[in-house]
């Protein structure tokens, strides 16, 4: 796996935003935006897409140790930052898979309908609510405990750990767990991970689409996905068994086996 | 020297505290009798009266979803004072500027508090403890920058008197400004900023506001300078009215009572307990600062509710004993922090009494302050720097 900035060769200003991207496979691009945690790029669901596509997992500006210029603080202008780096890099025919608060990237994304798009895959999305004006559509992360967080992302805990445990753990990687907490405050604070006005919007998006949710998650309600799949044209929902916020790390058979079948099916766009 | 009162208004019929994860945020207020809370109140106001009586100036405070502090609207407790003090001065510290949602409000009400006063009001502005941020959804994000933007317009506000001003800017966004009344003290009543590290103070110094800190032991040595320090640079003098610092006060007629008050006044650090996540939100501060949270290495308020008397004492932090033990205590803080103008004295909390606060507010102002002015008018001591 190679590591590699893009977007800073064309930036005109220092302030730019810089995306951080990973790549592995050939073929047609799948781009996975990750989640609030970072850590979607481990799962081996990722690897074995890669015999069939070119992989390209990116890092949220602010996330993990990429920069994030200071007037960069909303979903609209990460929206904008990943337009750029795809017609940049004149990618066509891509697959997106937005994770978490990548999910509500994505679909805010194919809402803009951009010609490059061919599927859509959200898995555990945050950016759309589902629940009444006292119902909990996404877990209170700013009020717990990073255990406690654990304890919702994740059917098993010991994988949890390994993932985001802090005990053990070298003070950069720790560090990184602070940065993208601060990142995700950025970005989600209020509206609290969500666009009010997503769900009128959802009906413009024309491409295939397949809504994956681990049937435990705490982080994202399961009634979020289900919404999503209503709202969206067409759209598949499918759900997980023994799996949390991250099917993709925690089930990862089971998730590409859903994909395949996902892909398989349906006719990319021309 | 000029000396406050302050109490943190608390209720302290709580249940064992193991049985509580958090007295901030999440601490449900099921747990309040309204008729006990009604009594506490009217009994702190007395509290307040009191020590106008004995000369102090008030100062009053704000907390939200907590039962160290059941004051959540300072400015109601501040009018209320205006009205039923004479002569006091009244500090207000303060109004949480970045996570009020609208500074214009905080101009009126500090305003109108100013006129009813004739005048007396002394406007604080906080940045707020971290668990603040939940009463008003308020993003930790940028807040230093909100809190300027903040003081900026309340500023303009108070000082604006030809008619409705515009204002745009990045947090905050009015097209028509212009409060009724406008405060009594002209251009504005004076204000206060606290700040508990050194960084903080050069914003501070620059504008020739009262810095204010609270417990912070002999870290406020560091602070002071850091705020003299700006002056000079600045090419302006230093005045000890432009510090004040808070610590908790009990004087009693011998060591022994004193020590007995001071006990019951350490109900303040020793209850002051609060779930991790609220102590430290994303954003609030840098994400280095944060890695000890969540590696669980502890709370910032964890040294101080496990500190003994004799260590808060040492430290600088709790001030108590007969009044000689007491001046002995303040002198030798006063010379280790550089001296300054106004002392706070936390002098009530958790189930003292309105006699024994009121009884050590006496002795003080008999038998301590006096000195204490002997010492402020001395000049600054050799330390300050």
């Amino acid at each position: 796996m190679s590591s590699s900035p893009t977007g800073t060769a064309a930036a005109p200003s220092t302030d730019a935003v810089e995306i951080r991207v990973s790549r592995r496979g050939s073929g047609p691009p799948t781009i996975v935006l990750p989640g609030i945690f970072g850590i979607d790029g481990r799962s081996e669901a990722f690897d074995a897409l890669a015999d069939a596509s070119t992989v390209i997992v990116t890092t949220h500006p602010g996330f993990g140790d990429s920069p994030r210029p200071a007037w960069c603080d909303s979903i609209d202008d990460l929206v904008l930052a990943y337009l750029d780096l795809v017609e940049r890099e004149e990618l066509t025919d891509v697959t997106l898979v937005g994770c978490c608060i990548g999910g509500w990237i994505a679909a805010e994304i194919a809402v803009l309908r951009p010609a490059w798009l061919s599927r859509l895959i959200l898995v555990d999305s945050l950016g759309l609510r589902a629940g009444g004006t006292e119902d909990r559509d996404f877990a209170d992360i700013f009020a717990m405990t990073l255990a406690e967080i654990r304890a919702l992302a994740f059917v098993d805990q010991g994988l949890a750990e390994t993932h985001l445990g802090t005990e053990g753990r070298p003070v950069e990687e720790v560090l990184e767990i602070a940065r993208n907490q601060e990142a995700t405050a950025v970005y989600g604070w209020q509206p609290y991970l969500h666009n009010p006005k997503l769900h009128r919007r959802l009906g413009r998006v024309r491409v295939p689409t397949l809504v994956v949710w681990g049937e435990r998650d705490g982080i994202a309600q399961p009634r979020v996905g289900r919404a999503l799949a209503e709202a969206i044209p067409g759209a598949r929902f499918a759900s997980i068994p023994g799996a949390g916020h991250l099917p993709h790390l925690e089930q990862p058979s089971a998730f590409t086996r859903l994909v395949r079948d996902f892909s398989g099916r349906v006719e990319p766009r021309d | 020297m000029r000396y406050w009162y302050f109490s943190e208004t608390a209720y302290p019929h709580l249940p064992d505290l193991d049985t509580i994860s958090s007295l901030r945020v999440t601490l449900p207020n099921g747990i309040v009798d309204p008729r006990k809370a009604a009594d506490l109140w009217h009994r702190y106001i007395d509290d307040w009266q009191a020590a106008e009586h004995h000369g102090f100036g008030l100062m009053i405070n704000e907390h939200h979803s907590t039962a160290t502090c059941m004051n959540p609207a300072a400015p109601i407790i501040a009018g209320i004072l205006a009205r039923c003090t004479e002569t006091a001065r009244i500090l207000v510290l303060g109004n949480p500027i970045a996570n009020r949602p609208d500074p214009v409000r905080v101009a009126e009400e500090m305003a109108l508090v100013d006129v009813i006063s004739r005048g007396r009001l002394e406007c604080g502005f906080v940045r707020g403890v971290p668990y603040e941020i939940s009463a008003t959804n308020s993003s930790p994000v940028a807040m230093t920058d909100r809190f300027w933007e903040a003081h900026d317009l309340i500023v303009k506000a108070w000082t604006t008197h030809d008619g409705p001003f515009s204002w745009t800017g990045r947090f905050f966004e009015h097209r028509q400004v212009n409060i009724w009344p406008r405060p009594y003290q002209q251009p504005h009543p004076p204000l206060w900023i606290t700040t508990l590290n050194p960084s903080s103070a050069p914003a501070i110094a620059d504008r020739g506001y009262t810095l204010a800190t609270f417990m912070q032991g002999k870290a406020t040595r560091a602070i002071f300078a850091s705020y003299r320090e700006r002056r000079a640079e600045l090419g302006l003098e230093s005045r000890p009215d432009q510090l004040a610092y808070c610590g908790l006060v009990y004087v009693g007629e011998d060591d022994e009572a004193a020590r007995a008050g001071a006990e019951r006044l350490m109900w303040y650090p020793r209850t002051n307990k609060s779930a991790p996540p609220f102590e430290a939100p994303p954003g609030y501060m840098p994400p280095a600062a944060r890695v000890g949270t969540l590696t669980g290495a502890g709370s910032p308020l964890g040294a101080l509710t496990k500190m003994s008397q004799e260590e808060m004492i040492e430290e600088g932090i709790l001030f108590a004993g007969d009044p000689d033990t007491v001046f002995e205590q303040l002198r030798r803080f006063y010379e280790h922090v550089g001296g300054f103008g106004h002392l706070i004295l936390l002098g009530q909390a958790g189930f003292l009494g309105h006699e024994e606060t009121v009884n050590s507010l006496r002795l003080f102002s008999q038998e301590v302050a006096p000195r204490l002015d002997e010492l402020a008018a001395a000049g600054a001591p050799a330390t300050a720097v």
